[in-house]
This record gives C-alpha cells, sequence and structure tokens, in this order.
C-alpha cells in the first residue's frame, strides 16, 4: 500500500529549471546559467492532426496561459485560411485576452511577485508568499484580490466556452456573441478592474516607491540591462496587447524595426547553446554576440517593461499617467530596470481595465457579425498575441486537406531566455566574491528571474507543482562546489 | 471531492486525469463522491473545492521510484514550497491556507495521491508502457484507501449544504 512520505523537491527539479553558476580559480562568477526545462516532441505530436484542432490543443501545452495559446493559434488560422474576421470578432477576442492578462498580472503582483516588495527582499522566505502579503496589507485585500480575478475569469468563461482551455477561437471569428446580461455583467467587472488596477498601483506606490531601500534595488545596476525590447503596438505605436505590428526598440529607445508576425523570421532568428535545450532567440539583424547587453547584442526583451519601453505609450489615459510615472522615476524611456518589470505590470493592469471598457462600450461588440467564413486553400499561417509573459508566436504549415505539416511555437519565456539568464549572472557576480557566497543569494537570484514572470510551463503540473529553485555552483572543472536550495535553507 | 489533475498533452502528465476518469467510472453509482478533472494548478483548486468536505488531489510526481507507485500526501508535506519560488500559480497548501484566512468553505481535510511517473516533458496522449500497465491497479489502490468501508450515504455528494 501507499505509504507516507516527506517530498524531497529536489527529485523532482532534476532536469527542469535550475541555476548553474561557474566560478574561475579565483572563487568568482564566470558563468551563470539559468536552464528551463525544454518539452519535447510538439512538432511531431502536431503533425497530422487538422488545423482547426490546433486552438483546442495548444492550450494544453500550458496551465498558465491557455488563453493566449488559443489566441494566438486562432489568429494563426486566421492568417492559415486567408480569413479576415468582422471587427466584432476581434473585439471579443481581444476582450477575451485583455481579461486573462488583467487576471494574471494581478495574480503575479499579489502572489508571486509582491512577496518580494511588499514582505521585503529580506524577509525570510517563509513569509515571501501571498500569506505573507495578506498580513501585511490586509485581509480584506486578500479578498478583493480573489473576487476581482473571478470575476475576470467568468469574462472568458462565459465567451470562451471554458474557462481553462477556452473554445471560442475559429478561423475567421469566434463562435459566440455577447449577450445583454454578458455586456451588464462585464461592465461591472471592468470599472472595478480599473479600481482594482488604481488600488493596486497606490500600493506599489505606498509600499515601494516610498521605500528608499526598494527604490534604490529598482534603479540599481544590480539588476539592469541594456537591451533591445519588442512588444506589440497599435498604429499609434501605442501598447496592444491583442494585435497590431511588432515593435523593435534600440536599448537607447530610437525604433529598430516595425514588422508583420508573418515576417517574423526575417528579423528573429535562434542560438543553441550545448548546455540547454531551450534556443535562445536573438535579433538577426545585429546577430548573437553572447550573453551580453548594448546595441552591438541582438539579445532583446519581451513582457510588460519591456511592451513599455517598445511603445510611444499606452492607448488608455489613466494607464498613460500611470506609464508617464513610472518613467520619469526611472529616469527616462526606455527603462532598463529589471525590477520595474513589476511596476509596468500593474501599469499594464490599469491599461487591461480601461481598455476592457473601451471594448465593452463599443457597440460594435454587441453584433452578431462575428464570422468570416473561410472559403481559401489554407497553406501557411503565422499569429502573434502578447501573453502576460511576453510576445508569444505560433506558425503552422498545411497540406491543402488543412493538416498540420509543421508547427512551430516561440514562446514569451523563451523570448526572455538569454536575458534572464544575464539577470541571475549580475546577481550572482554581486554575491559571490572569492568563493564566499553571500547567504542573500537566493534570495537575489530569485528576484532576478521572478520579475520576469517565466513560465517554465508546462511540466509543472506534476506535483509538487511548484518549481523550487536551485543553484548549483561549480568549480572551472565543473564539479560542484555548493548546491543551495530555497527549501532546504528557506 | 476526487480532482485529477496534470497536462493531457504531455505523456505521464495526464495520469491524474486517466486515473481520475476510471475512478468516475467505477464510482458512477455512488452518491457521496464528485469526481472531476482540472488541468490547470494551484488557484483554481481552492475554488472546485469549495463546499467539500473532503478533497482527494491525483497528481503525478517524480522521484525516482517504481512507475505506477502510489504516495499518500497532505498539505503538511506540501508545507515547505509555501514560499516556493514558482513563477506562477501557489501551490496547493498556500491555497487552501489563503482561502482558510478568507472564511471560504474549504475542505477539511485535503489528501494528495502523487503517482510516480516516467516523462513529463514529452507531447503525447498515451501513458508510457509501464504505467499504463498499472492503472487498474492504481484506481483499486485509491478506492481501497479513500473508502476503506463502504458508504451508506446516498443523498449526498460530499458536499456540504
Amino acid at each position: 500500500m501507499s505509504k507516507r512520505i516527506t517530498i524531497d523537491p529536489i527529485t523532482r527539479l532534476e532536469g527542469h529549471g535550475k541555476i548553474e553558476i561557474f566560478l574561475d580559480d579565483s572563487g568568482n562568477v564566470s558563468n551563470a546559467y539559468f536552464q528551463v526545462p525544454e518539452l519535447r516532441g510538439f512538432e511531431k505530436f502536431s503533425e497530422g492532426r487538422m488545423a482547426e484542432e490546433m486552438p483546442r490543443i495548444t492550450p494544453k501545452i500550458c496551465g498558465v496561459c491557455p488563453t493566449t495559446h488559443h489566441m494566438a493559434s486562432t489568429k494563426t488560422l486566421d492568417d492559415l485560411f486567408h480569413v479576415d474576421p468582422p471587427r466584432p470578432a476581434k473585439l471579443i477576442r481581444e476582450l477575451i485576452n485583455t481579461a486573462f492578462i488583467f487576471e494574471d498580472h494581478a495574480l503575479h503582483f499579489y502572489f508571486l511577485g509582491g512577496p518580494d516588495f511588499v514582505v521585503g527582499p529580506d524577509a525570510p522566505a517563509a513569509e515571501r508568499n501571498i500569506l505573507g502579503v495578506i498580513a501585511k496589507v490586509g485581509l480584506e485585500i486578500g479578498g478583493q484580490v480573489i473576487d476581482i480575478r473571478k470575476r475576470a475569469r467568468n469574462i472568458i468563461t462565459e465567451l470562451g466556452g471554458r474557462v481553462i482551455h477556452p473554445v471560442c477561437g475559429l478561423p475567421g471569428g469566434v463562435s459566440r456573441g455577447l449577450t445583454e446580461e454578458n455586456r451588464e455583467e462585464f461592465r461591472k467587472t471592468a470599472a472595478d478592474a480599473v479600481e482594482f488596477a488604481k488600488f493596486s498601483l497606490q500600493l506599489f506606490e505606498d509600499v515601494v516607491l516610498k521605500n528608499k531601500t526598494y527604490v534604490d534595488l529598482i534603479v540599481g545596476d544590480v539588476y539592469k540591462h541594456e537591451t533591445y525590447y519588442m512588444g506589440l503596438v497599435d498604429e499609434n505605436n501605442k501598447v496592444n496587447l491583442y494585435d497590431g505590428q511588432l515593435r523593435v526598440v534600440t536599448p537607447t529607445g530610437e525604433e529598430f524595426a516595425k514588422f508583420e508576425a508573418k515576417d517574423y523570421l526575417d528579423h528573429i532568428s535562434e542560438h543553441v547553446e550545448p548546455w540547454s535545450y531551450v534556443k535562445f532567440p536573438f535579433l538577426k539583424k545585429v546577430g548573437w554576440k553572447g550573453f551580453v547587453d548594448g546595441p552591438d547584442s541582438g539579445v532583446f526583451r519581451v513582457a510588460p517593461l519591456a511592451r513599455l519601453n517598445a511603445s510611444e505609450g499606452m492607448a488608455t489615459p489613466q494607464a498613460q499617467a500611470a506609464h508617464d510615472k513610472m518613467y520619469e522615476t526611472l529616469g527616462g524611456k526606455p527603462a532598463h530596470n529589471t525590477l520595474a518589470y513589476h511596476w509596468a505590470r500593474l501599469v499594464e493592469i490599469l491599461y487591461a481595465g480601461e481598455r476592457m471598457v473601451e471594448l465593452l462600450e463599443d457597440d460594435d461588440i454587441m453584433s452578431d457579425n462575428i464570422r468570416t467564413l473561410p472559403t481559401e486553400t489554407p497553406t501557411e499561417g503565422i499569429g502573434v498575441v502578447e501573453a502576460p509573459r511576453g510576445t508569444l508566436f505560433h506558425h503552422y504549415k498545411t497540406d491543402e486537406r488543412g493538416v498540420i505539416t509543421q508547427a512551430n511555437l516561440i514562446v514569451a519565456t523563451v523570448c526572455n531566455a538569454a536575458a534572464i539568464c544575464m539577470s541571475v549572472e549580475r546577481a550572482a557576480k554581486g554575491l559571490i566574491k572569492d568563493g564566499v557566497v553571500n547567504d542573500g543569494l537566493l534570495n537575489m537570484v530569485e528576484m532576478a528571474f521572478r520579475a520576469y514572470d517565466p513560465c517554465f510551463g508546462c511540466a509543472t503540473h506534476s506535483m509538487p507543482g511548484q518549481m523550487p529553485l536551485v543553484v548549483e555552483i561549480k568549480d572551472p572543472e565543473g564539479n560542484i562546489v555548493e548546491r543551495l536550495s530555497q527549501f532546504v535553507d528557506g | 471531492m476526487i480532482l485529477g489533475v496534470g497536462s493531457s498533452i504531455l505523456t505521464d502528465d495526464s495520469v491524474g486525469l486517466v486515473v481520475a476518469g476510471k475512478l468516475g467510472e467505477r464510482l458512477a453509482g455512488r452518491g457521496d463522491v464528485d469526481v472531476g478533472v482540472n488541468e490547470e494548478a494551484g488557484f483554481s483548486l481552492l475554488e472546485e473545492s469549495l463546499g467539500y468536505d473532503r478533497l482527494v488531489v491525483i497528481d503525478s510526481i517524480l522521484t525516482g521510484r517504481e512507475p505506477g507507485t502510489v504516495m499518500r500526501l497532505d498539505l503538511a508535506d506540501l508545507g515547505r514550497t509555501i514560499h516556493s519560488n514558482s513563477p506562477h500559480g501557489a501551490n496547493l497548501a498556500t491555497v487552501m491556507e489563503l482561502g482558510r484566512q478568507q472564511n471560504m468553505d474549504v475542505p477539511d481535510e485535503v489528501v494528495i495521491y502523487a503517482i510516480e511517473v516516467v516523462d513529463v516533458l514529452t507531447f503525447g496522449e498515451e501513458l508510457t508502457p509501464a504505467l499504463a500497465a498499472r492503472v487498474g491497479a492504481i484506481v483499486d489502490e485509491i478506492i481501497g484507501e479513500v473508502f476503506p468501508e463502504p458508504s451508506d450515504s446516498t443523498d449526498e455528494r460530499g458536499r456540504r449544504p
């Protein structure tokens, strides 16, 4: 019969997210690598399936961002079948994607990123969680987080068919529209979402920005990288989370490229390292120069701060004001401070709330013209959306019957993978001197990658359901000289 | 409430879903239990469990034991992961504690049956053979654990009024 055991989390980690720090002969950091698990066999798994299945299959890759996989896949089918959805269908899709980003960002701030600041980077690890946040800000706030998240998810459930794995997206449109009852309810949710976002920004200001230690940490050099940035923008170069063109800016903020999703292979290439299954995307026209920043390195970043950096602002007024305030504090645009991803995330939830209000005010969203039937032979399709964690690409090729012959995805965390390695290395270099490992190493390294809100997807369904942080420190010959685990030490 | 969790397209990661499916068939005649699946994790498990006396989660685990080995865990076993640095979601122990703090109607008892698996990184809809061969025995084992004696209750599904 089964027996009672105590989990040794480290066993779950093998082959999964892992940090390796290599020391030189003097005991100082020469390299630090952040490894993420690579799911295998997607191409083979997809081959032979009908393309229309992909929006229902690909969300199952990830229990974290299923909605954005569904949207990216649905947009890919639009391209594949050469069909342009009617405007009401686009509004509905954008509403679903925006509701998802709102609730995911809110969850990240309060459950995952917030603990670093609200509870404090120096607080014991055991307190740096949502329970610690609530202990500090009050039980009522916890209830508000739960309530607004539930209501935002209800938008996805009602319109998407199912909350976890939406099924509404079809090539050329969506399967159902809004009822008047939906609209009335969602309007209240959207209005409350705006207020919740404003409250969250105020909380950030009160707890973080009024604390000089935290501000110094955000604007300091430990987590700073001057990279390129990429994100979707609308026709006015404002942040858009669902549609538009991809805009890339240089480390000094000039527009470097602006392109349609279908041209992504002209701009993005993938670098392979022998120590990782993960390929590291970089800007093709700059080139791969290693894990370094600066204008000569093709490393680029995605996700909230990158999206704001790559844009000329926010398309809604209150988010624009929050955007301006953030850059004023950070000393101008683009901002290179990785910890400012948390702040940018809050600016985006305000945008998401305001955008939901706008979408629901638009009478077109009530139209029953929600589908353009595809009539052309499918060939090849590329779709892109902004996921909470950054730009997400889907790319399929089919035969003339619409049967998948090739499929490829570039997920957001992979776009940020090189930068995450760099951030981890920078933190490690600051905390390991002459072979002495500072006690704060784990916390600081953890903060370095958590700011990106990376998603290792996918395999983390398995117990214990989360990825413990393990750091291996190796000598120049690759022998482990120290192994640290947040579980063990925390 | 019995809840199988995992991903249905990552080979053995689906074992919780597969076993829950079989349990659903075997327990269909009983009035005192609901059986479901959840391909998400963390917070949604809290939402699904509200109003039930007892939550039984079935999931996969990798510890190097024989494939199909069933390990019984409770929230205390997960407690050490409460401050884990997962970039997303929150673990079961954390969300249950959060639910209690918020006066939500969380189950009095949470038990996790973790099933040793082989491969959760390859896309596929079939379990690896060694694990697939054990599914029947796993189902028997979990039923024996969860329902050590026959229940007479027929009009309640384990959910509190």
